[in-house]
Formats: structure tokens, sequence, C-alpha cells
């Protein structure tokens, strides 16, 4: 009897809270899509009647904006096309050779257990829980030294993979027994083909996941292809460059018309395998 | 005889394997890794006089005076307060925010489904995007917005804060507020999730209300990722930063550490006096790091489920 009262009033406590929260949370969403929102008129918008009423929602059909951004935004001799072709190739090798690799080493870890491989996955750990603070401009001298600085070999700086794919990955070979090696070793299987054919097929969902995560941060990326790929200019950079080009300032709706071009493709990338993405890569603790 | 050959023969195939396995990892680390910092370890203690290099400690010494004294060149006391002001952000605003957030998503509060999706949309936008969108809606001079709104509380008078000392910071504070929350909400939604539910649902059977819920039951249970997000969080204490490049180009007060070394390289200025600044608090930083993980991680020692 006293459960079910105190029950009752823990509800209508909860409530009250639940609805300020949920007003909260409307008004944080809001700002998200009011932004974006306003991006998007803008884009469609005459840039003189921009400047004379800029808060107006009159006249929003110059979908020419869109063909006009391809061809009128450029820097240096790269126009938005060209990013776009830029940020393409930057983000599939970037991702598809950091996810390749970290695949690699997490599987060769998890399955071989001796001195090496435990070293590395301590190593690893150390790595990311070290707070290197200055190493960019050693780096700098060193791709210019290596060739790789502003060319598409930078994309060798990939090869090592990344620490928090390898953390996921080797969470997830952990978790697969052991017994698919064996059978197929015993099989006659050799250690390459026991590794491609039969256990890393298993991790392609996973891989999957973790590669568009990549393919997105490599999207967005602008500091590191900016200093180290300045011939290069993707849409991030690009976006950062325009605006100190004049054309800009008499032609604002061109410029946000830019940032949806750069934008919807990987709302769209990531709105197609949101599910995927959330179901692999739940992090956990580190251990170690 | 035959087994021990057979063995003796597997065990090369498998040394041959680890060794092609790693061969290119373990040359991108010496190379990446050990070589860089090797390096840079050594610019701390290199300057250049009339294009020769030389040893000295001067780096050392100049950190000293752009740290303690009024500096024409580098104002270090300014930008170390500016990192250490984004790095509170993160760890005593942002987290705490988003534990917030996400048990009231977890506890499926009206239109939760919707809500998660908007709310992760910062980590697939890019900062190039955001960051200039709301640079545009707080620039007074093309209509924005935000400016707009800002000058009710500043007595009509419309300011563009980006560029106006001493508000540049706040607002490049709040960007990061505004879009900050995303991934954390992400994680700490996500360990919420797995979570086994007959806990939650004997608690609620024991009556619990909604704090003692939150408080007692599920912060101790998702524990290991939270912290986890306070370990990462704290090695990135001196390079904690927000889109300057974007917002302020490290203008009006708001420059930090790494986007200082960041505009060295960028003006190919010589490399030993920012690797040294480099250094110095990667030494500062790695016990800080130590510490916290050792006291994060003696807090709720034996969960597990």
């Amino acid at each position: 009897m006293i459960r079910s009262k105190n029950r009752i009033k823990r509800d209508s406590q909860s409530k009250i809270l639940f609805i300020i929260v949920f007003f909260i949370f409307l008004i944080y969403a809001s700002t998200f899509v009011f932004t974006f929102g306003w991006a998007v008129i803008v884009s469609l918008r005459d840039r003189l009647e921009f400047i004379h009423e800029p808060f107006s929602v009159k006249n929003i059909y110059h979908f020419k904006n869109y063909i006009d951004a391809f061809n009128a935004l450029e820097v240096g001799e790269t126009n938005l096309f060209g990013m776009l072709l830029n940020t393409l190739w930057y983000a599939t090798f970037a991702s598809l050779i950091s996810v390749f690799s970290s695949n690699i080493i997490a599987y060769t870890v998890s399955n071989y257990k001796n001195a090496f491989t435990k070293f590395w996955y301590a190593l690893t750990i150390f790595i990311m829980l070290i707070p290197i603070v200055g190493a960019l401009p050693v780096q700098y001298i060193l791709y210019d030294d290596l060739g790789i600085l502003d060319s598409p070999l930078y994309l060798i700086v990939f090869v090592g993979g990344s620490s928090f794919q390898f953390i996921l990955l080797h969470g997830f070979y952990r978790g697969i027994s052991r017994e698919y090696t064996e059978a197929a070793m015993i099989d006659g299987a050799g250690h390459w083909q026991t590794m491609l054919k039969v256990v890393m097929p298993m991790s392609i969902p996973m891989c999957l996941a973790l590669g568009i995560i990549a393919f997105i941060g490599y999207w967005n990326d602008y500091m590191s292809v900016l200093i180290f790929l300045p011939s290069y200019p993707t849409l991030a950079t690009g976006l950062y460059l325009f605006q100190s080009t004049p054309e800009i300032r008499s032609n604002y709706p061109l410029y946000y018309a830019a940032i949806v071009i750069a934008t919807v493709p990987v709302v769209v990338l990531y709105a197609a395998f949101q599910q995927k993405i959330m179901l692999n890569t739940v992090a956990g603790g580190i251990k170690g | 005889m035959d087994m021990v050959n057979w063995k003796k023969k597997r065990k090369i195939n498998e040394i041959g394997f680890l060794i092609s396995v790693f061969a290119i990892p373990v040359a991108a680390f010496l190379i990446f890794w050990v070589y860089v910092n090797f390096q840079s370890i050594l610019n701390a203690f290199r300057i250049e006089k009339r294009g020769e290099i030389i040893w000295s400690l001067n780096n050392w010494k100049n950190f000293w005076l752009d740290l303690t004294e009024p500096s024409p060149m580098t104002d270090m006391k300014l930008i170390l307060k500016n990192t250490l002001i984004f790095f509170s952000t993160n760890m005593f605003i942002i987290i705490p925010i988003s534990l917030i957030f996400s048990y009231f998503l977890f506890k499926k509060i009206k239109c939760y489904k919707i809500f998660r999706i908007v709310f992760f949309a910062p980590s697939i936008i890019s900062a190039a995007v955001l960051a200039t969108l709301y640079k545009f809606m707080l620039n007074p001079s093309i209509g924005g917005f935000l400016s707009k709104f800002l000058s009710l509380f500043n007595n009509g008078e419309e300011i563009n804060y980006l560029v106006t000392d001493g508000k540049a910071l706040k607002a490049v504070v709040a960007y990061c507020i505004w879009t900050g929350l995303s991934v954390d909400i992400v994680l700490f939604n996500g360990a919420m999730e797995r979570v086994p539910k007959t806990i939650i649902e004997s608690a609620q059977i024991d009556g619990v209300n909604s704090v003692q819920e939150f408080i007692r039951i599920l912060f101790p249970m998702i524990w290991p990722t939270i912290s986890t997000i306070i370990i990462t969080t704290t090695a990135g204490i001196f390079t904690a930063s927000g889109p300057l490049l974007l917002l302020t180009g490290g203008a009006h007060q708001t420059n930090t550490i790494s986007f200082w070394i960041y505009q060295q390289v960028q003006a190919q200025v010589s490399p030993y006096y920012p690797s040294t600044v480099g250094l110095i608090f990667t030494l500062v930083g790695v016990p800080i790091v130590l510490i916290v993980k050792r006291l994060v991680e003696s807090i709720y020692k034996e969960v597990q489920y």
C-alpha cells in the first residue's frame, strides 16, 4: 500500500521533470534544425535580395545557385567540383587504408599470443594515453623530407591504423571463438589464408561501421588537409578558404550552397548506416 | 620425429607471418611516432644562430620569460589559461550535461528517437560547416540572428562577439558546448542501453526515484565508459581548443597552445621553440593523466555484468 503511494508521488514529480527536460531538448534540437534550415533557405536566395533583406524568406527558388557554386567557387586552380573529387579520394583511401591496417593488426594481436603482440597491445594503449602536444613541427619537416608533403602519397601516414579502430576490432576478435582459426589451420590453410578468407570476413559489418565513421571524419577534416595537402583542397578546407575570397562577400547565397553541398553526402551516408554504426561501435572501457 | 619437424615448420611459418604482418606497422610506428617524438625532444635543445643549428637551453629560458613576463611575441600565460578553459569546459560542463541528456534519452523521453538523431548531427557535420554558420549568425553585418538576439542583453547594441576582446573567447566556448555534447551523448547512451534491464526493473520495484536511479544504479554501472572518457579528456588537457582557425584565427585573446603551434607550423617559422613548448606541456601532462587514471579506476572497481 505504502509502496504504491510512493510510486504515484514519484511519477508526478518525474513527470514535471520530464516535461521540463523535453522542452530543453526541443530548444537544443531546434538550434541545429534552424541553423541548417537557414543555410538551405539562404542558399536558394538571390544575392542582392539577401544583402538588402537578410531575414526575408520570399523568393527562394534560385536553384541555379547550386550550379553556379560548382563553377564560380574556386581557390587557386581548384573549383568546387575539384574539391569534391579531392574529398572523395582523400576520405576513401584514408579510411580504407586505416581500417584495413587496424583490422590486420587487431586480428593478429588477439589470435597470436606472444611477448611481441602483448607488447604491441600495451604500446597502443600507452600511445592513446600519452598526451603529446607538439609533434606538428617535426611532422611537417619529416613529411617534406620524405616527399609526401602536398602529394597523394601523404596517405601513407595512415598505414599504422588507428588506436580507436584497433581497440574496437581487438575486442571483436577476442569475442570470436578461436575454433575457426584452429579448424582452418588443421584443414591446411596457411596463416594468410586463414586470416583473409576465414576470420576477417566475419569482421566486415564492424569494418563497415568503423570505415564510415573514419570516412566522415576525413571528409570533414580541414586542419591536416590545409597544412599537409595545400594543393589538394577538400570541401571542408574550401569552405574555410572561400571566406577570404572577395567573391563571397558579394554572394553569400553561393557560399551557403557550398555548405549544403559539403554536408548532404555525409548526412545521407550516416542516415543510411545509422543502425549498423550504433550496433557495432558501442565503446566500453579501456583495460591495461 | 615428424611431429617435431611439423611443429618446427609451423613455428617458422608463424614467425614469417607475424613479420610480414607487422613489418609495415612497425616501420610506420618507428618513423611517424618514435622518430617524430625523438626529434621533437632534440629540437627543444636546438636553436638556429646565423644559419647554423646549435645546442642551447634558450628555448626553455624563452618559455619561462613568455610565461612569467609580459611578452610582445607570445602571451604564453594567456594561451595556457585559454587552453585550460577549453579543457575545463570539456571536463566539467560537456561531460556532466551529456550524462544527464543521455539519461533522459535512455528513459525514453517523448520523441527520444528524433532527439537522438538530431543530437548526433554535430558529429557528422564538419566543423568547417557548423563553425562557419555560427560565425555568420554572430555577424551583424550579414543579418546574424544570434547577434540580433544577443543585442537584447546589450542595450540593443549589435556587436560581433567573435571580433571583440573579452567576448570572443566566450563565444568560442559557447560553440564548443553547443556542438560538443554530441559524441559523449552517443557513448553514454550506448553504455546505458547495455545495462541489464532486470537491474533497473528491480530497483524500480524497490521504489527508487529518477535521481536515485541515476546516481546509485546507472552511474556505477556505466562507470567504465565514464572513466574512459574522463581519461581521454584528461589526455587532451593541453591540446584542448575550439575551432579557432574557423572562428577567430586565434585573435582577440582566444589563442590556445595547440592552435599556436599550428600557426607556427603554418607560418613556417623555426620549429625549435614550438617543439619546446609542446615538450614542456607533454611532460606536465603525463603525470596528470597517470594520476587521474589511477583515481578514476579506483572508484567502483568491482562493477561487472
